[in-house]
């Protein structure tokens, strides 16, 4: 029985992760239709700002995890203006290429500035007992912190004036231009917006994982599996995709290996791709 | 580790860099030709008085090479091999060069990119200055660039610790395999953690031959094996296998993990709290500097092997370490790759002067006959039968300020000939015209 609760809290805890590295990339890539191939660096600038906050500046673990959205949308904001903005217009690969610049630059700087092996920080809080199991608070909290940012990016994009916009700045920006909305104003907002999710996802993360310059590329991939196969609603679809591939990928890894387990990823994701061209939200009312 | 200027200036575009290797005096004051003559006729005549009298000094420098990762993900091993490279050539050029004549070092920055091993492999190999290569880091590079380079008559000196097999005349394998680190590894843990074995080990070749290694091992000690998973290179989320390791209950883990998604284990393995009761034992953790990345307290008591640490007391490890601080201020610790750099250069020094030339066949005659280097990790000797180093093995323990505390020296380590459940290699003998790797049988 105890093995069983386990087996689904590290399932859960999976998906969380997997949720929190897509997060980012569905508002930029699922909401904006920009392939953002730098995705990865953002959530690499997340968990560097949130070790080097605790480390360098000695920044309880909470704030330090709060300071990365802050920073990573700065970076958002200088990066929107300078190489994304002129793109909106343009076909997909040039932001691919765009980014995919980006990334290697951003990769290179952070190499320069913080070297190879940088000093991480070590995983906050204690573990509980489940059985003759223990399981750590951590990976207890990232499920809980990942439903509870679902709900507030829901409430964002349902309840708010900004949500409304942002949606119909990236459904049909013409139309959405002639009818008053500052599109170019909001497209900044919202790209902004995808980077801080990224970087706190990369805050997140960044106590469970070893931070370095590469940190990020390893969810790259995942991230974009994921996005494409939630579908449209990049919010509800990219929570549903997370939640069957991470699954997916847990219980099988559990069960067999985890090679086996990222080969189930994968299957399952280019079946669904296959059956469900359109992602898992294709056919769903509700587009957000 | 750092980069610093000097670093960021061979970087640029153009991976060929070759470094100045002028008189001594030549880099603070400014190299001017004249200086230079007068420096390399100074050299050219000590050489004659000595009575080994060549005409080499009069042919200019001597081309040698360097491939390493200095950019990309293997940067975390590539930057600090490409330091002590070009800081190795700088003390034999000080020292008066070999056999009278300057070294010129190529530097190659292969991006973590293994396409980039075989062109450059194929760049070198139609040089005909260059006559040697000390370079690689994964075996894959390795394999990617060897056989290209060893057909063309072009030495390569390997300085990571890898899984055995290779089996090539022209090759030599620096760094320590998994039976020189292993097997006391292995021992300790029996000693001191319990003998219930869990290995946790890299989805690849290294994972996997290491692996056959410590199951070999492990039952010759006496141990059992309660489990063993391979995890692919780019997985960082250990949830299951932790979930796994707490059924079986192993009283050691045997840690055959490599690169920097797999450091997230130990972080994980800690979080959980299996670091109160559970030892880990690893031939491969520390090479990136693990024990800087991750928490003191999650790096606390694990065990590891290599031939070499930046604590070693020897006088030659002293010189070597202040050295590189003066020179690379901000690079991190020094770990066994980078010193095993070190070694190469001056093991090819000595044999190329014991040979009195650079032909190829000459120096790795001169190499089999076993001139032993006393370098920073103490005295090393090539064995050759495997063309690998015999050399001291230290089991170190990481303490609670991430650094290592040596448990134990085994001196003078015999390398393996053999890959476990495959073939021999003897390179004196049935293989003394072999370029090949052993591949082993899993």
């Amino acid at each position: 029985m105890d093995e069983i609760i386990v087996i689904a809290l590290s399932a859960l805890t999976s998906i969380a992760i997997l949720m929190l590295t897509s997060l980012g990339l569905a508002v930029i890539f699922g909401l904006m239709r920009i392939v953002n191939m730098a995705h990865g660096e953002f959530l690499m600038i997340g968990a560097f700002t949130t070790t080097v906050a605790v480390r360098a500046a000695g920044f309880p673990i909470w704030l330090a995890i709060l300071c990365a959205p802050l920073v990573c949308a700065l970076v958002g904001v200088f990066v929107e203006l300078a190489f994304i903005r002129p793109l909106y217009r343009r076909r997909l690969i040039d932001t691919l290429l765009v980014t995919s610049g980006l990334s290697l630059i951003l990769y290179q700087i952070a190499i320069n500035v913080f070297g190879t092996s940088p000093p991480g920080i070590g995983t906050p809080g204690g573990f509980v007992e489940i059985g003759s199991y223990t399981v750590s608070h951590y990976s207890l909290f990232l499920p809980a912190v990942t439903v509870l940012i679902t709900v507030l990016l829901y409430a964002l994009f349902k309840s708010t004036r900004y949500g409304l916009l942002a949606r119909a700045a990236s459904d049909n920006p013409d139309m959405a231009s002639v009818l008053g909305v500052e599109v170019r104003r909001v497209n900044l907002s919202t790209f902004v917006l995808g980077c801080a999710l990224a970087g706190l996802g990369g805050g997140l993360i960044s106590p469970m994982v070893a931070v370095s310059p590469g940190v990020g590329q390893s969810y790259v991939g995942q991230a974009f599996m994921t996005v494409v196969t939630g579908g449209p609603a990049f919010l509800l679809g990219t929570l549903s995709a997370s939640t069957l591939l991470g699954g997916i990928a847990n219980i099988v890894s559990q069960l067999f290996t985890t090679l086996w387990g990222l080969t189930a990823l994968l299957v399952t994701a280019i079946v669904l791709v296959r059956l469900l061209p359109g992602g898992l939200s294709a056919n769903w009312s509700r587009q957000l | 580790m750092a980069t610093n200027g000097k670093q960021g200036d061979t970087i640029v575009s153009n991976a060929v860099t070759p470094i100045e290797s002028g008189a001594p005096s030549a880099s603070a004051s400014g190299t001017t030709r004249r200086k230079f003559l007068k420096a390399s006729t100074a050299v050219a005549g000590t050489v004659m008085l000595g009575g080994i009298s060549r005409s080499y000094a009069a042919k200019g420098p001597i081309h040698v090479a360097s491939m390493f990762d200095v950019t990309g993900g293997l940067s975390i091993y590539g930057l600090p091999e490409m330091n002590v490279s070009r800081m190795a050539i700088q003390h034999i050029n000080k020292s008066g060069g070999v056999l009278g004549r300057q070294v010129k070092l190529h530097e190659y920055d292969t991006q973590s990119k293994i396409e980039l091993y075989s062109r450059y492999a194929q760049e070198i190999s139609v040089n005909d200055d260059i006559s040697i290569v000390v370079g690689c880091i994964t075996g894959a590079s390795r394999e990617a660039a060897r056989p290209i380079l060893t057909k063309n008559n072009k030495l390569l000196f390997f300085p990571s610790v890898d899984e055995g097999g290779e089996c090539d005349k022209y090759t030599f394998m620096q760094g320590s395999d998994i039976l020189q680190m292993e097997t006391p590894l292995i021992d300790w843990a029996v000693k001191n953690a319990g003998n219930k074995f869990y290995v946790v080990a890299a989805d690849y070749i290294y994972g996997h031959v290491a692996t056959a290694w410590t199951k070999t091992l492990v039952a010759q000690a006496g141990g059992t094996i309660e489990g063993v998973e391979f995890i692919p290179l780019d997985v960082s989320d250990f949830g299951s296998t932790i979930r796994k390791i707490q059924s079986a209950k192993p009283t050691v883990i045997m840690s055959n993990l490599v690169g920097g998604n797999h450091m997230a284990f130990y972080r994980q393995f800690a979080a959980a709290g299996l670091n109160r009761n559970i030892a880990i034992v690893s031939p491969s953790f520390g090479l990136a500097n693990e024990q800087l990345v991750l928490a003191p307290e999650e790096t606390n008591g694990i065990v590891v092997a290599y031939s070499y640490f930046e604590t070693l007391p020897y006088p030659q490890n002293k010189a070597f370490v202040s050295a590189y601080r003066r020179q690379y201020p901000d690079a991190g610790p020094l770990m066994d790759l980078p010193a095993q750099v070190w070694n190469g250069w001056h093991q090819w020094k000595d044999a190329v002067e014991a040979a009195g030339t650079t032909e190829i066949n000459q120096v790795v005659a001169a190499m089999e006959s076993g001139i032993p280097f006393n370098g920073p990790s103490g005295r090393i000797l090539m064995d050759a039968t495997s063309h690998r180093n015999i050399q001291d093995i230290n089991l170190a323990q990481v303490n609670d300020k991430r650094e290592y505390q040596i448990l134990d020296t085994q001196r003078q380590v015999q390398p393996a000939t053999t890959v476990p459940g495959s073939e021999s290699c003897d390179l004196v003998g049935k293989d003394k015209n072999s370029h090949r790797m052993i591949m082993p049988n899993i």
